[in-house]
């Protein structure tokens, strides 16, 4: 079953946390697939990952 | 290798340099300029003291991070005790924040945006502040719990073992912080820049 927005947000989070099994990664994919919005999402983790490195890093 | 930690010293110069990071790092963490000052103050003592242990294999900022991070994680299990991050309102209020972000079928409310080239942003000093006001904002646990694992680097195993919280409860707040981050981001930032 293709998960919601929702759920796949949380999906989203806990990739960059924990390593998906393989149905979830899957799952993941179908939903990403057709939804531009969490495809959106999913930048904006990556994005605030590296600005908070970014920010405690620079001098 | 040793330091020279004399006053005035070579090393002892270079050690006072890394304050300024190790502050920013401590302050993102404790969330306390005072708390995060006597973190650091231990911290630059405890080196100066110990530094006949830098091996040099490291870099100082590493060395000095190590320190850091285990004041920090001292300090964090003394207020863990002092007032537990588990079961408050605040983490009602905060649940239900998040289920405000998506409608009843779990679609987004408010969807991300599209924005742009972000990473212009990170040469813009406004955007900084923006960002650094964003971070304040998120609430104590939560922050707390996203520091811990976006600043400290930390895996989710260590932090739950170091606040006695479950993977999943962990997980639960770093959706949160994160979801929050991004909208404050897209509020104060990116939905104005009209990218």
């Amino acid at each position: 079953m293709i998960p919601n927005c929702k759920h796949t947000s949380e999906l989203l989070s806990q990739a960059q946390d924990r390593s998906l099994s393989l149905p979830e990664k899957i799952r993941l994919e179908l939903h990403l697939l057709i939804c531009n919005r969490c495809r959106n999402f999913n930048r904006q983790l990556e994005f605030m990952r590296k600005a908070l490195r970014r920010y405690r890093d620079r001098d | 290798m040793s330091l020279d930690t004399s006053p005035g010293g070579a090393q002892a110069t270079e050690i006072e340099r890394e304050r300024a990071y190790l502050l920013r790092y401590a302050r993102l963490q404790l969330r306390d300029p005072a708390l995060a000052e006597d973190a650091v103050q231990e911290t630059l003592l405890a080196a100066l003291e110990g530094a006949a242990r830098f091996s040099g294999k490291s870099s100082l900022r590493t060395w000095l991070t190590g320190i850091l991070k285990h004041k920090i994680i001292d300090h964090l299990r003394r207020a863990g005790r002092e007032q537990p991050l588990t079961g408050n309102d605040d983490d009602r209020s905060e649940a239900e924040a998040v289920d405000a972000l998506f409608a009843t079928d779990g679609h987004w409310r408010d969807f991300p945006a599209q924005w742009g080239n972000p990473d212009t942003a990170l040469e813009n000093s406004r955007f900084w502040v923006a960002f650094e006001a964003c971070t304040q904002r998120l609430p104590a646990r939560t922050a707390r719990v996203f520091m811990m694992r976006e600043i400290m680097d930390m895996p989710t195993e260590e932090i739950c073992k170091e606040l006695d919280i479950t993977a999943t409860n962990c997980w639960v707040m770093l959706h949160r912080a994160r979801l929050t981050l991004r909208e404050c981001l897209e509020l104060q930032w990116f939905g104005k820049s009209g990218s």
